[in-house]
């Protein structure tokens, strides 16, 4: 899976130093390095459950909790896989929890099964509007392969034209013509 | 440049526009939200462009809303919101005598013309999810509509509501977020409530789940009630103000405090929100119209005393002639289909 390359000082990776930093009290680390790996964070969570309020209500109930026991905190060296497992824990238990409670929920729990869902599945899956699926599917079939892989880096990973040119050895140029192509079909199905 | 853009694509390819959806950059926020307020004419196209983003990404929360949740809760709460929350009986009562005096005042007066300039619809038989441009979530029920005031998030955050919406409102002290409905308005600075004022119903309410609201009468800042987590308020409409009604000499709109309703652990106000049809001890009377909204159906009452049978069911993925007949399981009746209309009978 490609993601957003993280930020360094040399060899240190900057999440390293926030969470250095947060573990002293340091308010405005603490939110530098939730910024920081937020898109990251969210897109992995989503593999775990597909439902977006869920994702992001969890990774923000970890943050405060980093944040109210920031003194106690252990040193850490991998931040992101370290918050990856913290976060793919609480939203099994999430959804487990309200499996019990709530009929809708558990539709949801039942593929929380961390399978990679594809990109436009996952996309057309959120949507609530039956018309809006089949509308949204419609168009995701009529891009290629390529338009498709990078949709997904610029829109749903986050990435820059420079990072999906040289993930994709491609110039800047073409990442950029063929996001431009993929957009106006989509366009094209989606809003009439 | 920018004026050059002539489809949602070429905002998307914009990377300050796409930082600005992503809500990842505060100059870009800043930046566009000064551009759609000034030029309204674009407003639209630019919308369409958010719509794609929104789809695009996953329906991930902007980042600029998370972390205003996170700076709120990690900040020492506010004196001011714990001392608005505390809730006397006797202040409530006086609070209420002089709403209802005011409503009433109100109802016989003009209101301003105020403009509105994008609104959402939603027909009977479904529901839709919005995220406004400040981040709020909005759940729209079946056949209801929902407008942004000129200049929404610019000064102000306001909205007027038709029907039944759910609201998770993206925090923000200095543009308190306003609901305007037909019988009272609601300011809130962050926090998740249902309102419900169905021109064909014969009563509004407001339910909060979480934070704080005020629910205040059409006419002023004076009459104000402060709700907790968990209390709704109801407004009963005066019989002159239902539809159909003619004739009828005007009445006090009645105001009554109660509390949310849970089934299990399902709270009944918002269960439409999951898609869940919830009637906890309905009448055919009250489902007639929830029905109606839910499934885009006609139903009529063909029988008084059929009108009057009581019900407690959950409803969630059944269609309509699954839900009657579970229905009819639990208190037997007839139905037919007449021209497009459900008939129900004895």
């Amino acid at each position: 899976m490609n993601k957003k390359p993280s930020p360094t000082i040399g060899d240190i990776s900057m999440y390293s130093l926030w969470w250095e930093a947060m573990c002293t009290g340091d308010r405005k680390a603490f939110l530098d390095l939730y910024k920081g790996l937020y898109r990251n964070l969210s897109v992995f969570g989503l593999r775990v459950c597909t439902d977006p309020d869920v994702v992001s209500d969890t990774l923000n109930q970890i943050f405060l909790e980093l944040w109210e026991k920031h003194e106690f905190l252990p040193r850490v060296d991998q931040v992101e896989s370290y918050l990856r497992t913290i976060l793919k824990r609480k939203i099994l238990k999430q959804i487990g929890h309200q499996q019990k409670l709530d009929r809708v929920i558990s539709a949801i729990a039942k593929d929380g099964e961390l399978i990679e869902i594809p990109y436009e599945e996952l996309i057309v899956k959120i949507q609530s509007d039956d018309l809006v699926k089949r509308r949204l599917s419609q168009a995701l079939g009529k891009l290629s392969l390529q338009q498709r892989k990078l949709i997904q880096l610029r829109f749903y990973e986050g990435l820059s034209y420079e990072d999906i040119a040289r993930l994709n050895a491609m110039t800047v140029r073409t990442a950029y013509n063929t996001i431009y192509e993929a957009l106006k079909t989509l366009r094209k199905y989606l809003i009439n | 440049m920018i004026n050059d853009y002539l489809q949602p694509e070429d905002f998307l390819m914009d990377d300050t526009f796409k930082k600005y959806c992503e809500g990842s950059d505060e100059r870009c926020i800043r930046f566009w939200e000064k551009w759609v307020v000034d030029n309204p004419s674009k407003s639209d196209l630019v919308e369409k462009a958010r719509y794609m983003y929104q789809v695009l990404s996953a329906n991930i929360t902007p980042l600029n809303i998370q972390v205003n949740k996170i700076n709120g809760a990690t900040q020492p709460e506010k004196q001011l919101l714990k001392r608005h929350i505390i809730w006397y009986g006797a202040a409530a009562a006086c609070f209420l005598a002089v709403l209802m005096v005011g409503l009433f005042y109100y109802s016989s007066k003009p209101a301003p013309a105020v403009l509105y300039t994008r609104s959402f619809e939603t027909g009977f038989g479904n529901k839709k999810k919005i995220i406004l441009p400040d981040g709020t979530k909005v759940y729209l029920n079946s056949g209801s509509e929902i407008k942004m005031e000129k200049g929404f998030n610019v000064d102000t955050r306001s909205v007027k509501l038709i029907g039944e919406a759910y609201f998770d409102v993206a925090h923000n002290k200095e543009k308190p977020f306003k609901v305007l409905t037909d019988n009272f308005k609601v300011t809130v600075l962050g926090t998740v409530f249902n309102l419900k004022s169905y021109p064909e119903e014969d009563f509004s309410e407001a339910s909060l789940i979480q934070g704080s609201i005020k629910v205040e009468s059409n006419s002023g800042n004076d009459n104000v009630v402060t709700l907790r987590p968990g209390q709704k308020i109801l407004f009963y409409k005066p019989a002159s103000n239902l539809k159909g009604a003619v004739n009828a000499l005007p009445q006090l709109p009645k105001v009554e405090m109660g509390h949310i309703t849970k089934l299990d652990t399902t709270i009944v106000e918002t269960a439409w929100v999951t898609n869940n049809l919830i009637f906890n001890a309905f009448t055919w009377r009250e489902m007639e119209p929830m029905l109606e909204r839910w499934y885009g159906v006609d139903i009529e009452l063909g029988d008084e005393t059929v009108a009057g049978y009581l019900y407690t069911a959950t409803f969630s993925k059944e269609n309509i002639l699954e839900v009657l007949k579970r229905l009819q399981e639990v208190k037997h009746f007839n139905y037919k289909m007449e021209g497009g209309k459900i008939i129900i009978t004895k």
